[in-house]
């Protein structure tokens, strides 16, 4: 299963994919689980995946 | 690229625009709205969003949902209409109205439809009213069953300002106002009838059914007709979203969104602001994204101006002015990716990948000033209506190259989403 097959599934499984890809960048991750928490649950569930992914990985490889 | 401080990332409502960056929810925007609005959902229907809750509103095109949702921030507005949905008290000439008959653009059975009678004549549903003189917009959902072209008008006395239509595909025919017209799916499209009217005490409201040759006076056959949904009248220049009414005049109240960040959040010495808007129309105004301290003393701010299609990048500290720029656009109601960098003698401003405007001298701000990122000026004045995909602050001054990144598209078909052009 490649990146960005499975975001539209559950927040969880969105969660653990962008975890898994940009680990080494727990704000990214937090950021979205602290987002959930707070808005008493994300709707757009992949388009914050899509985007934290991204960004994550350009910051990775900055 | 480096890592935003601040990341307004819409994918949440409730009562903030809630950032994924920070983590820890300094970032989120105080939300205001003090009544229920409407909204487009993930599924493109019409949605009612609750009083003080945020409004996650879904792009269209071609009546489909097209890609991540915006946040929507809007004015003021009133349904001028006592009944938006139920047209039975409405007046009516050789037409028959039936409610309940087709799914409406919100996903209920509450489509009316418009059956004109076997009499040669006009066929019409209308209310009559007085007007206020100024400038006003009517709107109305419009399906086609077997007949679909019709004249949509409001008469102030002396002149009805209209447009003729054919709502099997959308298109106008003729018109003497400014006309606007979306699809909504499921064959519905909404049309707007903008003009400045005449104050009048006997103006009306009206949607006649009209032959194919788009004439008033005709006999149909007493079995086909159209359908209709959601009839609002509002004072202003362009049409807002949908504002149901059952019973009386209903406001839906304007939206601000405030407070995002703190002293810690923004670099008073460099940094770039990055955001992803478009404006509701071109309608005169200053509409403003602002970090600020509170003040319009110190700030830096995108505002799209009065003067149409113009965005421009501004900064000012406490000695004055240090940069402003301003960048013709395309169309103002059109996402753009747009980011403004500060730093000491290097100012610049970036509309879609293109580097628009420079300075390189200048200074920037004290110590401890910027600490809030808000849609409007910086005081609360000149609030930002329009559509935002995103919002991101940094607390460096970025490279040329980060900033080309940062504000172009990541493809031909990214591009032509996220500004809803369809390829043909």
């Amino acid at each position: 299963m490649g990146y960005g097959e499975i975001y539209n599934t559950t927040w969880w499984g969105n969660a653990i994919e962008t975890a898994s890809s940009i680990g080494t960048k727990p704000d990214f991750v937090s950021g979205q689980f602290t987002m959930d928490v707070r808005s008493g649950g994300v709707e757009a569930v992949k388009c914050l995946a899509d985007w934290t992914h991204t960004t994550a990985l350009k910051d990775l490889n900055n | 690229m480096a890592k935003p401080n601040l990341a307004l990332i819409p994918a949440a409502q409730g009562t903030k625009l809630y950032s994924v960056l920070p983590s820890d929810g300094s970032g989120d925007f105080d939300y205001t709205r003090g009544s229920s609005a409407t909204r487009i959902n993930a599924q493109g229907l019409i949605e009612s969003v609750a009083n003080t809750s945020s409004r996650l509103n879904y792009p269209l095109l071609d009546g489909k949902v097209v890609g991540c949702p915006h946040h929507l921030l809007e004015p003021q507005r009133t349904n001028l209409l006592t009944h938006s949905e139920d047209f039975s008290g409405y007046s009516s000439t050789n037409l028959n109205i039936i409610s309940n008959q087709n799914i409406s653009p919100s996903g209920v059975l509450n489509g009316t439809f418009l059956r004109p009678t076997t009499t040669n004549g006009g066929h019409q549903i209308y209310k009559n009213t007085s007007l206020t003189a100024g400038t006003n917009t009517l709107s109305v959902f419009i399906k086609a069953g077997n007949y679909s072209k019709f004249r949509l008008y409001f008469y102030d006395g002396t002149t009805a300002h209209e447009v003729y239509g054919d709502s099997l595909n959308g298109t106008i025919h003729s018109t003497n106002s400014t006309v606007k017209v979306e699809s909504y799916g499921n064959d519905w499209y909404r049309y707007s009838v903008t003009a400045t009217n005449a104050s009048t005490s006997v103006g009306n409201y009206t949607i006649r059914v009209t032959n194919e040759s788009y004439q008033d006076n005709w006999a149909a056959n007493g079995v086909d007709g159209l359908y209709i949904f959601g009839l609002q009248f509002e004072a202003g220049s362009y049409p807002t979203s949908y504002i149901k009414s059952s019973g009386s005049a209903t406001t839906r109240l304007a939206e601000t969104a405030t407070g995002s960040g703190s002293a810690a959040t923004f670099n008073d010495s460099e940094g770039c602001l990055m955001a992803e808007i478009s404006a509701l129309a071109n309608d005169g105004t200053f509409r403003s994204l602002t970090i600020s301290d509170g003040t319009v003393t110190n700030r830096v701010m995108f505002s799209y101006l009065s003067t149409s299609n113009s965005l421009r990048a501004y900064i000012r500290n406490a000695s004055g002015e240090v940069f402003s720029f301003t960048s013709g656009v395309t169309d103002s109601t059109t996402m753009v990716k747009t980011a403004i960098k500060y730093k000491e003698n290097d100012f610049q401003f970036w509309v879609n990948g293109i580097k628009v405007g420079t300075d390189t001298s200048g200074t920037t701000f004290s110590s401890n000033t910027l600490d809030n990122l808000m849609f409007d000026k910086g005081d609360g004045g000149d609030k930002f209506y329009g559509k935002t995909k995103q919002v991101q602050y940094f607390d460096t001054a970025l490279t040329d190259t980060q900033l080309e990144e940062l504000t172009s598209w990541d493809s031909f078909s990214d591009m032509a989403e996220g500004q809803l052009y369809t390829i043909e």
